[in-house]
């Protein structure tokens, strides 16, 4: 007797030709440019972070089949094409700042003593053409120079300090640098303070959750336990 | 010091500056005229012969970093050379082989500026 | 009637009194100044390169700006209160309007903007009130006559150079002279009026402005000029400064430093429109 035994035909993977670092290499379609790195062998050990978008460590540069540009992205964020030819970027270089926030006035000319080759800005708009998280870059340097701290710290809320702006900039500005300053400005001096927050720190201080958080901790497990299953939940 | 002669600068300063420079007579109205003309180590009229010339010596002179761009010379020349261009093509001559004649982060009391003085000056001297 | 005004980036932190004196008298005038939205620094200095463009996007992303908001003011005129912004924008627009290739590596290169098309006309905020308003018009407006106050007016360069942007003669403006008059002051003579203050300059080489400023403020003294009144930002930080690093020379005299909207102000008596400093000094001329 013999017994038929249907395999289910396992789908095959399509598969892309890219060039990592000049080597070629044949990755399954589908895949960001960061997994197809390690699919293709790579271990890797710089030029990779949080791998969901958000650390901006992992910046990219490449070219596309039949075409002469030059493209910037996020390799964990970008899936890889057919005839893609790419390059890592470890890191960007940029001197970091040092400063005292709290000796520093929420103004122009806090930036300008700082960061003054933002005045050499000539708003060609590369910035904002490479950024990978769609931020304004020019809009904000421009809000920057106007002297319009908030306006520059919303604008650049999703800043992940990648560099690729400040590697292809004529001007020479760091940009991520000085949003940086300028969100934290912004973030001291400008935006309005949460007076909840600092009512319930002087509650703190004054030691009034003091006898609750000293029987809490001697309480036990047993008692932990009861208390988390009769706690309060808030209704959907 | 270079002494080369060549009238590859005035070519030059004509590409950059679309002036010719050899309609110059040497009349001396624009330096006559410059407000800062007292400041400069070569009047505007001596720079306008130099490139005549063709010597490249006058790429060493501070006169093209002082110039205020103000448009003076040019608005009274009589042989209507914008002269404003000139200066601007020699100092790009220097400043588009990347050499920067100010040093932005070292600016004393840079704070007290108003942008326009800064962003001007960053212009003018780093190109 | 109603101008997309383009204020430059200086006016917001350094000089507020200026827009604000500007903002209101132009309401009293009827004129609605509507600010440009997401307007750039307009680069200050012209590029004067003309195998170049480069410099000039900066000038023509702000027309483009102007160009994408004509519907709110319903005409294509681009105001401005600082001289230097006038001349870089002006100068853009002309040299457009003469080189269609240079217009055309524009466009091409600023692909992410609409093109821009040439037809933008920009002003400078005393022109559209001579050509506008009139000036016999706005004498009309005055609640306060300045009973005689001597001031001298400083044009500097970039309202009447280069020839081909001039709102007035290059050698013998007459537009603030004018102006005063139509306010109730005197005029004073100023010879060095269109000189240069030394311009970028006061960031590098103090000495330079330190010697205009002297050589324009003396014979000022001399007149017994009250007031200077400026159109620049830029002017009037240069003479206010100057007249610091000179004073030992000037012995220790000054003179205020104010913008021509501010003296309009005053004289239409928009007290709410000035900041207290500058109201007392009027206030105290006026005795």
């Amino acid at each position: 007797m013999t017994v038929q035994a249907t395999v289910e035909k396992v789908p095959k993977l399509k598969m892309v030709r890219i060039y990592i670092m000049g080597r070629e290499y044949l990755v399954p379609e589908g895949l960001t440019i960061l997994k197809a790195m390690e699919y293709a062998g790579y271990r890797m050990i710089r030029g990779v972070g949080c791998r969901a978008g958000f650390c901006g460590a992992c910046s990219t540069v490449y070219r596309l089949k039949d075409d002469y540009r030059l493209y910037t992205a996020l390799a964990c964020q970008t899936t890889v094409q057919d005839g893609m030819y790419l390059v890592q970027l470890p890191f960007v270089p940029a001197k970091k700042p040092r400063y005292d926030i709290e000796k520093l006035k929420p103004d122009f000319s806090t930036i300008l003593m700082h960061f003054p080759e933002v005045t050499r800005c000539v708003q060609c708009n590369t910035c904002t053409k490479v950024c990978p998280q769609e931020v304004e870059v020019m809009d904000a340097i421009q809000a920057i120079l106007r002297g319009d701290i908030e306006t520059a710290a919303h604008l650049t809320f999703d800043c992940i300090a990648c560099g690729i702006c400040s590697m292809r900039c004529p001007a020479e500005i760091v940009h991520y640098h000085v949003f940086q300053m300028v969100r934290r400005l912004y973030g001291k001096y400008i935006a309005k303070k949460s007076k909840h927050l600092e009512e319930r720190i002087k509650e703190i201080e004054e030691g009034k959750f003091r006898e609750e958080m000293d029987r809490l901790v001697r309480a036990g497990p047993e008692e932990w336990k009861k208390l988390y299953a009769q706690r309060e939940i808030e209704p959907d | 010091m270079i002494t080369k002669i060549s009238s590859d600068l005035a070519k030059k300063v004509f590409q950059i500056s679309g002036q010719n420079v050899y309609v110059c007579y040497q009349c001396g109205k624009c330096s006559a005229g410059c407000p800062v003309a007292t400041e400069m180590d070569l009047l505007p009229n001596q720079v306008l012969h130099l490139v005549q010339l063709g010597d490249e010596r006058v790429l060493e002179c501070k006169s093209i970093w002082i110039c205020a761009a103000c448009f003076t010379c040019s608005v009274r020349c009589p042989r209507d050379i914008d002269l404003a261009k000139v200066m601007e093509a020699l100092r790009l001559i220097i400043l588009r082989k990347g050499i920067y004649k100010l040093d932005l982060r070292k600016i004393e009391n840079i704070e007290i500026y108003p942008q326009i003085a800064v962003i001007a000056a960053a212009r003018k001297l780093t190109g | 009637m109603k101008v997309l005004y383009f204020p430059g980036c200086s006016l917001k932190n350094y000089a507020p009194a200026y827009e604000k004196s500007a903002l209101h008298v132009a309401k009293k005038l009827g004129i609605e100044l509507i600010e440009l939205k997401r307007w750039n620094c307009c680069g200050v200095v012209y590029g004067l390169a003309s195998d170049s463009v480069f410099h000039q996007i900066a000038a023509v992303r702000n027309l483009i700006r102007a160009q994408e908001q004509i519907h709110e003011s319903g005409n294509e005129k681009l105001v401005t209160l600082c001289s230097m912004c006038y001349q870089v924008l002006a100068s853009a627009n002309h040299r457009l309007s003469k080189d269609p290739a240079a217009l055309e590596t524009l466009n091409k290169f600023m692909d992410e903007e609409e093109d821009y098309l040439g037809t933008i006309e920009v002003m400078h905020f005393v022109q559209l009130l001579r050509d506008y308003i009139g000036f016999e018009k706005i004498k009309e407006y005055v609640e306060r006559p300045l009973k005689d106050i001597r001031v001298a007016p400083y044009y500097g360069c970039m309202l009447v150079r280069p020839k081909e942007v001039a709102i007035d003669d290059p050698e013998e403006p007459s537009i603030l002279e004018t102006l005063i008059e139509s306010l109730g002051g005197v005029p004073v003579e100023s010879p060095f009026r269109t000189e240069c203050c030394g311009s970028y300059n006061v960031v590098v080489n103090k000495d330079v402005v330190k010697t205009r400023v002297f050589r324009i403020v003396r014979p000022l003294l001399r007149n017994s000029a009250d007031l200077i009144i400026t159109v620049c930002p830029l002017c009037a930080f240069n003479l206010d400064y100057g007249m610091k690093l000179a004073s030992r020379d000037l012995h220790g005299r000054k003179i205020p430093v104010i913008y021509f909207t501010e003296l309009m102000a005053y004289a239409f008596g928009l007290d709410n429109a000035l900041e207290k400093e500058t109201l007392n000094i009027f206030n105290n001329l006026m005795k």
